[in-house]
């Protein structure tokens, strides 16, 4: 196929039309969710379900995620992430669609799945630093990421912390391929009351 | 780079008016939903991705510099979310159900047409964003090697071998609508 053969199908090709109704709501969808991310207490669509099922463990929650905020603050992303507090209240929330709780230059957000079917087991709090670039991703064993433009998976084994993928492999003890350029560290996130974190980190 | 409208609702949006950041919304849903579809092959996906792409620019407002299009940094985000959207890879190879429903009714010359959005989220997505870029969107080679953070010499490789794969999947008898 020429270049130009390409270029005359791309323009021939329409794209499936949408309603007008769907232009004009659009814009205001966009505000309610960032409305909820700023002020939870407005109820935003997403969250009515959860908060009428349970409205005082929600007002719980938040009252932990603030104090989760200002431990963040003071003791940095990852350490805070990692002691398993923030993923429990994110998992009271969206039990089953909880796929990772990333934070980076843009703050922290969950990644939910469409579907309440991720697998809870084995929790990982994961830190990549790629010169001034910081991301910290709390997600589970089996799940993938994306590091340096990588699709990664993260593994847990026996309580350490692998993550890889094509020309990505990070353990506590090496690096290889596009890890040796990044600094990692990551730690099994607990879940439990009894459960101890143990550290794997390559600084 | 913007227009005095636009910039009047970049410096509200700033300051957290969210209407007028609906503003800015409306100026350019149009534009990311298309990319959007391009990349995913999916309406209700793509309008997933472009609410992600907005929500995302309201975010990094305070990082954004007059010096360039706002249209074109927005156009970045939405690329980078598309490029870094896990599903796409999942949902690689099927396409909105009734846009695919369209296609099996059209006529034979039109359905290459149509099939070509099928063939495209069968390509690994920096492919698929190249031939997207340029040949959908009409940027050149050194364009959307900025809008990818990539060399041009890259682009005409992606280039190359989305074509020669687009060319196999067009051709392709079970790749039929």
């Amino acid at each position: 196929m020429t270049p130009e053969e390409l270029k005359s199908l791309a323009q021939a090709s329409a794209e499936p039309a949408r309603p007008d109704s769907h232009w004009e709501e659009f814009p205001g969808r966009i505000v309610t969710k960032l409305r909820a991310g700023v002020r939870p207490t407005a109820a935003p669509g997403h969250l009515k379900l959860a908060i009428a099922l349970a409205a005082a463990a929600t007002c719980g929650l938040m009252a932990g995620f603030a104090l989760w905020h200002s431990n963040a603050a003071k003791a940095g992303t990852f350490e805070s992430l990692r002691d398993g507090q923030m993923l429990r209240a994110q998992l009271t929330l969206y039990a089953g669609r909880l796929e990772a709780i990333v934070h980076d230059r843009s703050g922290l957000r969950t990644q939910l799945a469409k579907d309440p079917s991720v697998a809870t087991a084995d929790p990982v709090c994961v830190e990549i630093r790629d010169g001034d670039e910081r991301q910290v991703v709390v997600t589970f064993s089996g799940q993938t990421i994306q590091i340096a433009d990588r699709t990664v998976m993260v593994l847990s084994d026996g309580g350490q912390v692998i993550l890889t993928g094509r020309d990505f492999l990070w353990t506590p003890s090496s690096a290889a391929g596009a890890a040796r350029r990044l600094q990692i560290r990551a730690a099994l996130v607990p879940l439990g009351p009894s459960f101890t974190p143990k550290a794997n980190e390559t600084f | 780079m913007v227009t005095e409208d636009e910039s009047r609702l970049i410096t509200r949006s700033r300051k957290g008016d969210w209407e007028a950041f609906a503003g800015l919304v409306h100026l350019h849903q149009r534009m990311i939903h298309s990319l959007a579809y391009r990349m995913s092959g999916s309406l209700a996906d793509a309008d997933d991705l472009a609410q992600e792409t907005f929500i995302r620019a309201f975010h990094g407002l305070p990082d954004y510099r007059a010096t360039a299009k706002f249209s074109s940094w927005l156009y970045c985000i939405a690329l980078n979310v598309c490029l870094r959207w896990r599903k796409a890879e999942a949902r690689r190879g099927t396409v909105d159900t009734e846009w695919l429903a369209a296609a099996a009714h059209a006529d034979a010359p039109n359905r290459r047409v149509d099939r070509l959005q099928e063939a495209l989220v069968q390509l690994a997505p920096k492919l698929r964003a190249a031939v997207i870029l340029t040949a959908f969107e009409g940027h050149s080679h050194a364009e959307a090697a900025s809008f990818l953070g990539c060399r041009e010499s890259t682009v005409s490789w992606r280039l190359f071998t989305a074509r020669r794969q687009l060319a196999r999947l067009l051709t392709r008898p079970e790749n039929l609508p």
